[in-house]
């Protein structure tokens, strides 16, 4: 299992990838209210690099239930690799 | 067919409530209080059989989805379930099938499909177990979600009967209250009202279209349209307030419905406002995987924004299809569906014109935000008309005089609600169309607490007094009342409308903040609103059987 931190580390990269701002700073409550360019069109195209970043397949329900930044943490702790 | 105020309603409410705090939510009693709910909808055993058939075959396929964990399995129990539910509620499309002769219920049906879609899908995808037996009835058959919705989530559901129930304190007894009267007020008064004002103007303008008489169809349209709109929010909304309530009284958090749609700052933004539990439905299961699948095979940063034209387009389409049976719902999830597109892509073609940090400034003006609200509740009322109007007339709008009549009234509606709407938030100011609940309910970020109070006073008290104007236009010529009878009963009316927001619980926020009531005493404070508030009910309630009823009912 990863550890936060590591996670935490690449989805940053992923988070300024896709929203093409390197200065992007995610914490575990940010939601998409905290990000102007987070959108349910961006959220897709977050979920697709999220993806290919931690090598994982998320679900119908998982992809719908990532309200937060906290949310995406979590799943991927306990999928990724 | 019970209805929610009919005395089996409250005598329900009660004893269902009793005996889910008593047992601790017991699984056995509560499928026993959601037997005696759903039978009471239903005439006779046999016209339940259908609605008991499809419940069996859906968990039968949650059973198989779990077991094989295959995509052709899923689509294949998905398709089945999909099409049992559109041959029993007689779908146009399956129309050529014989339909069972005998009389039977489909009522709650529609929704008890998202239930067993979700759950078919996430065991699918192995993401939820499925639910034992009993679980599984009490999830799909749960009282308050029965008629029409919320559609809970099955893992939100299951978190809260396994866990012990929630305290009754104040604070719960304080909201459900507030609930229970906002909800009874747009059931019984608002909804009403509106329905009078649509059941007139809608006949007339069926005779307007059929002579073929511009102006008047389109002032009758516009008319139809609007009450019919304020009809369906205040006649759904209400029953959500009150099934929330209902829930937590008996100690369960159910989803909301409706956040305040007519603050909607464009028609993807109402999506998140109206029926929020269906949107997010079709989110969850049909616009992202839709997406996702176009998106990871064509998704460059160019095309995506196309891409989620084309899934919204879906996705409202069949949203819409899903209303109704009959072809007209086929134009209204088109109808829908090209709102959302075009809405779609007027922010890419103005993001792409103006840049994204100028095109975002835009939007915070106040102007543009009137403009946009009153476009997206002109499109919506008008594409409700697929809601309430008949076939024969259906086909008269679609000639080549009705559908100038339909363009029109959606331009002149959509100016006369940004026009309106800047007129009350110019008299209230703009704070007040973020107010009225007893949630999300924020003081302004600048100006005094007891401006902010007095704004929401105000808004209660004129809608009473404006209300109660137009029941004296209406009230027929053979009951005249003199000058001073009318003005008593116009303050009558304001005052009575003041303490109705009293009673939401639509000052409690600002009063909160104003005396930070929610310290040390709180309780005590609850305590004694709570008397005041039953004191309060008790007067509106003895006013409303002498003087208001006979002078509204009249007029109405």
């Amino acid at each position: 299992m990863l550890s936060h931190d590591v996670v935490w580390d690449r989805l940053t990269n992923v988070f300024r990838q896709v929203f093409d701002n390197d200065n992007i700073e995610i914490t575990d409550t940010m939601t998409a209210a905290d990000l102007p360019e987070w959108d349910s069109l961006s959220h897709i195209t977050l979920v697709l690099a999220v993806e290919r970043e931690f090598h994982v397949k998320l679900k119908a329900a998982e992809v719908g239930g990532l309200v937060n930044v906290g949310s995406f943490i979590k799943l991927l702790m306990a999928r990724a690799a | 067919m019970v209805s929610f105020t009919s005395p089996f309603f409250f005598v329900f409410c009660l004893t269902a409530i009793f005996l889910l705090r008593m047992t601790s939510a017991n699984a056995l009693v509560m499928g026993a209080l959601n037997l005696v709910f759903v039978a009471s909808f239903i005439p006779a055993p046999l016209a339940a059989l259908p609605l008991l058939g499809f419940v069996c075959f859906g968990y039968c396929a949650i059973r198989a989805a779990r077991r094989f964990q295959v995509n052709a399995v899923l689509i294949l129990l998905v398709a089945g379930t999909v099409f049992l539910f559109a041959w029993l509620k007689r779908y146009a499309i399956l129309s050529f099938l014989p339909a069972p002769n005998f009389a039977y219920a489909t009522i709650g049906i529609s929704y008890i499909l998202f239930r067993i879609l979700h759950l078919v899908i996430d065991c699918s995808d192995g993401v939820l177990e499925p639910p034992p037996p009993l679980a599984f009835l009490n999830y799909v058959f749960f009282f308050p979600n029965f008629v029409s919705g919320p559609i809970q989530r099955y893992e939100d559901f299951h978190a809260q009967v396994s866990a012990p129930l929630p305290p009754v304190t104040w604070l719960t007894i304080h909201e459900a209250f507030g609930r229970l009267v906002k909800g009874y007020f747009f059931v019984v008064v608002a909804s009403s009202a509106a329905s009078w004002i649509f059941d007139h103007a809608h006949s007339s303008f069926y005779a307007a279209l059929s002579r073929q008489d511009g102006p008047a169809t389109i002032a009758l349209f516009s008319v139809s349209a609007t009450s019919y709109l304020v009809f369906l929010f205040t006649n759904f909304a209400g029953y959500m307030q009150i099934v929330i309530g209902v829930g937590q009284l008996a100690g369960f958090t159910l989803p909301e419905n409706f956040n305040r749609p007519f603050a909607s700052k464009n028609f993807l933004d109402f999506w998140a406002r109206w029926h929020i539990t269906l949107s997010n439905w079709f989110k969850f299961y049909l616009y992202n995987p839709l997406l996702k699948a176009m998106a990871s095979r064509w998704g460059t940063r160019a095309v995506m924004p196309y891409l989620g034209v084309i899934g919204l387009f879906v996705t409202f389409l069949v949203m819409g299809m899903w209303h109704g049976s009959t072809v007209i719902y086929v134009a209204y999830g088109v109808f829908l569906g090209v709102g959302i597109a075009i809405n779609q892509l007027w922010q890419v073609w103005m993001t792409n014109r103006l840049s994204a940090p100028i095109y975002h400034e835009l939007r915070e003006r106040p102007w543009y935000f009137q403009v946009s609200r009153g476009v997206t509740l002109g499109y919506f009322s008008v594409a409700i008309t697929a809601l309430w109007i008949e076939p024969e007339q259906a086909n008269r709008l679609f000639s080549p005089f009705g559908l100038t009549v339909f363009a029109t009234t959606i331009v002149i509606l959509s100016a006369l609600i940004a026009i309106f709407g800047t007129l009350v938030d110019a008299a209230f100011g703009r704070m007040v169309y973020d107010g009225g609940g007893t949630k999300d309910l924020d003081p302004p970020a600048s100006g005094s607490h007891m401006r902010y109070l007095g704004a929401i006073a105000g808004c209660y008290v004129v809608s009473g007094a404006g209300l109660t104007a137009l029941a004296f236009y209406f009230t027929p010529a053979e009951h005249p009342y003199s000058t001073a009878h009318k003005l008593f009963l116009l303050v009558l009316a304001a005052f009575t409308a003041f303490l109705i927001g009293a009673l939401v619980g639509a000052f409690d926020k600002p009063i909160a903040h104003a005396t930070s009531y929610f310290g040390n005493r709180r309780e005590v404070f609850l305590q004694t609103w709570m008397a005041f508030r039953i004191f309060i009910l008790a007067g509106i309630s003895t006013i409303m059987a002498s003087a208001i009823p006979e002078f509204i009912y009249r007029a109405f």
